[in-house]
């Protein structure tokens, strides 16, 4: 698909990109995620305020292929206010397929505004591997403020279109969201699709 | 006319109540910061800020410091024995993700001094 060049032009460049998440710096953090489409599974480290780096694993469910993929993500602007954030993240992944070994890439971008309330996040993702395109929304809010020290639970409606093969799968997935100081759980369900997420960061 | 004043005085009363309802210890610094809305995110903070090098560890034991999400103050308790440098505590708070606005001290623990800081130092 790509020649050896092409790919590292490409590392390279997807490597001027930084993505979600993007922690303090020196933080790693571990991360799992089981969605309808994708388990993923992925580790990396912030290595500057706006730049993380990583490897992740995962398994593409609709052609049940394996892929492992260098992840880069890069923080593009953030908004500090007096009771909000606001980010935007440029995403990156390249790596290869672990059978056929062809090479892969995705790229997207992250937005989000959150308070201490509510959540609004936006996240676009093209993925080579099957040509798709990843729309995401979400919204969130808590029903208690909780202080640092607290465990607090988020309330997310979780919108996703996935257009693929001239195709486009909508679904809504409701989802709880329980974080505790450097822990996150993230567990949905719609009937027909399961959600979760757990990460940790240290 | 009527609305300029109601918002002045809106604006002055907050003011107020955030610089009088804050206590500073004599060995502590305040750093007001914007941004900290969330506790997860927050953690980076409290992560960078143990390691400083006059952190007085004995007051929070292994938090090492205080974080107050609603009023976006961070506590930082010093060892004033050691050099206290405040741009390395900024320099961490901003490498954890937020701006920092001002550092309040009461050194000789009668009076709250209030210092504007560099939102962002690299």
């Amino acid at each position: 698909m790509f020649s050896t060049k092409h790919v590292v032009l490409l590392t390279i460049f997807l490597s001027l990109l930084q993505a979600h998440p993007i922690i303090f710096k020196g933080g790693k953090v571990i991360w799992l995620i089981d969605s309808p489409d994708i388990t993923d599974i992925r580790f990396g480290k912030t290595f500057t305020r706006n730049f993380y780096s990583g490897v992740r694993v995962f398994n593409h469910k609709y052609n049940d292929e394996s892929y492992i993929a260098s992840n880069n993500n890069l923080l593009i602007k953030r908004w500090n206010g007096p009771s909000y954030q606001a980010n935007i993240y440029g995403l990156s992944s390249i790596g290869l397929n672990l059978d056929s070994k062809k090479s892969m890439y995705n790229i997207g971008l992250h937005s989000d505004w959150e308070n201490r309330r509510f959540m609004v996040m936006h996240m676009i993702e093209y993925s080579s591997f099957d040509q798709s395109t990843m729309n995401s929304v979400r919204l969130a809010f808590t029903p208690k403020i909780t202080d640092y020290r607290g465990t607090a639970v988020w309330l997310i409606a979780q919108y996703s279109n996935h257009g693929f093969d001239n195709k486009n799968e909508e679904s809504i997935i409701p989802v709880i969201r329980i974080l505790k100081r450097n822990y996150l759980v993230e567990f949905g369900a719609n009937g027909k699709e399961t959600f979760l997420t757990l990460m940790t960061h240290f | 006319m009527k609305k300029t004043l109601l918002i002045l005085t809106l604006l002055f009363s907050f003011i107020y109540s955030q610089d009088s309802n804050l206590k500073v210890e004599k060995d502590e610094l305040v750093v007001e910061v914007s941004g900290m809305v969330c506790a997860m995110c927050a953690f980076g903070v409290q992560e960078g800020l143990s390691e400083l090098s006059f952190l007085n560890q004995k007051v929070y034991k292994a938090d090492g410091i205080n974080i107050d999400l609603d009023t976006q103050l961070i506590y930082i308790p010093i060892d004033l024995s050691k050099k206290i440098d405040e741009l390395e505590a900024i320099q961490i708070i901003n490498d954890a993700g937020y701006d920092t606005i001002a550092i309040y001290t009461n050194f000789d623990g009668k009076k709250i001094e209030k210092k504007n800081v560099p939102k962002s130092v690299s």
